[in-house]
């Protein structure tokens, strides 16, 4: 008698053992993993990239991503910190999962900004930090368990520290990727579990110049990085595999946009379209071409308006000035974004998602309309936009 | 999928699952009779008609024969000068 075999079954593109999708199944019989993905490796260098191929289990929710290590100011020369430093560290994280390249691809910022969006326990406490010379208890965005300007003369950004060299000093950043739209509930989470699946962080590492003007004495980076993995494992109840709703892919990904002018840019979102659900935008603007300026803060003197916008000129929701817009970040995140560091959000999903996301279908060119009060120097905005976006029937 | 914990439920992303069942007929489409087809052609109010019926008149119909033989038989039929 010939064996029969079970019929192939399709997750997120990837063949797959028959499953069932039930979500209230699998949170009550699911167990939460943690593993390292890579333990404490060296980085490739600055200006170079990483690849981070994940570990095949279970349904991936989060990457915890951990950059530490000494930079050595050889010589009392001055040394101009530059406001890259530190969250920028890392230029971006890509991931890709199975065929669907960036699905996250983001500035160490904008990852440490979404976090803050997203994690209704997390705010930074006012954590002092050196900003441009001067301790700052607010809006530093910092964890007490990030190591960067703890003192005068640690590397800050916007600041110099050759009155302090030579010297060694410490960096440590940590980074939560979300995998998952929802840590909670899982949806845009991963499925890892079946040999063809191919998950792979790459973490692309700014260059020297980007965060530090050297003076004539070259500064000696010893970075190293290490990943774990956040995944619940597959459980099997009633002799059946059950997984959740994996039925969305979650995107944060950013773009960079030139050319402001003062008064309105309207900025258009890419790739929006039907099956697409935006749960929020992040934007910051630059002062100058690089990130030598500090970023435009997120106030009245230099934001006249702020708003998104729709079609021909449906504007559901308009901040008059920036300072409003940072009051209601204040608010939702404990944490006052933009006040050193710029950032800017607007957010579609914390509060109640089913009711304020955005549905992209309905929505044609979806754009966020940043007013300048001035038009920066060469500036840039980088706007970032948090989507689902569905996957192919079969999930 | 109706769960309460589904991403349909939690964010209101359209379910992908294939809904053919539920799918809008087509809409009937309205067809004016007089209009089109050959209704219009036997008109009495076409004048088309009444050209068509003098020649048949003056000219006469074409003539239409045939034969069919079946074994020893044979059945055969005229209409007009065949």
């Amino acid at each position: 008698m010939a064996k029969t075999q079970s019929p192939v079954q399709f997750i997120q593109g990837v063949q797959s053992p028959n499953m069932v999708i039930n979500p209230a199944v699998f949170y009550a019989a699911t167990r939460r993993m943690r593993f390292p993905v890579k333990s404490a490796t060296a980085i490739s260098g600055l200006g170079s990239s990483d690849p981070v191929e994940i570990r095949k289990t279970g349904i991936l929710s989060a990457l915890v991503v951990r950059v530490t290590g000494t930079v050595a100011v050889a010589t009392a020369d001055p040394t101009a910190w530059l406001y890259d430093y530190p969250y920028n560290i890392v230029k971006e994280f890509r991931l890709s999962a199975n065929g669907q390249s960036n699905l996250q691809s983001a500035r160490g910022i904008t990852i440490r900004a979404h976090e803050l969006s997203t994690n209704p326990k997390l705010n930074d406490r006012g954590v002092s930090r050196y900003y441009a010379g001067a301790a700052k208890t607010q809006g530093t965005m910092a964890l007490d368990s990030d190591v960067w300007g703890d003192a005068s003369g640690d590397p800050n950004p916007g600041a110099s520290s050759g009155a302090h060299a030579p010297t060694t000093y410490t960096v440590d950043l940590s980074y939560v990727i979300p995998v998952a739209a929802d840590p909670k509930y899982l949806v845009g989470a991963l499925f890892g579990q079946s040999s063809a699946t191919n998950i792979n962080l790459e973490i692309v590492w700014n260059t020297e110049a980007a965060l530090v003007t050297v003076g004539s004495a070259a500064l000696t980076w010893a970075l190293t990085y290490a990943v774990d993995a956040v995944a619940y494992s597959i459980p099997q109840v009633g002799g059946q595999f059950v997984v959740p709703d994996l039925t969305q892919f979650h995107q944060l990904t950013e773009f960079r946009q030139g050319g402001l002018t003062a008064n309105d840019n309207e900025i258009k979102l890419p790739g929006t379209g039907v099956g697409r659900k935006l749960l929020r935008m992040i934007f910051q603007v630059s002062r100058t071409s690089t990130y030598a300026g500090n970023p435009l803060a997120v106030n009245a003197t230099n934001y006249n308006k702020v708003a998104w916008a729709y079609g021909g000129n449906d504007s559901p929701e308009t901040w008059a000035n920036g300072t409003r817009l940072a009051q209601q970040n204040e608010r939702e995140t404990g944490c006052h974004l933009g006040k050193l560091w710029g950032i800017g959000l607007i957010d579609f999903a914390s509060e109640f998602a089913l009711r304020d996301a955005i549905d992209m279908a309905a929505t044609s060119d979806l754009r966020v309309i940043l007013g300048l009060a001035a038009s920066p120097t060469a500036g840039y905005a980088q706007v970032a936009q948090e989507v689902l976006a569905a996957t192919a029937v079969g999930a | 999928m109706t769960s309460p914990f589904s991403a349909e439920s939690l964010y209101g992303v359209a379910s992908i699952a294939p809904s053919m069942g539920t799918a809008a007929p087509t809409q009937a489409m309205g067809v004016d009779s007089s209009d089109s087809g050959v209704g219009w052609l036997i008109n009495p109010h076409n004048p088309l008609m009444w050209f068509g019926l003098f020649l048949l008149a003056t000219v006469g119909a074409a003539g239409v024969a045939g034969s069919v033989r079946l074994g020893p038989a044979k059945v055969g039929g005229s209409v007009g000068k065949a």
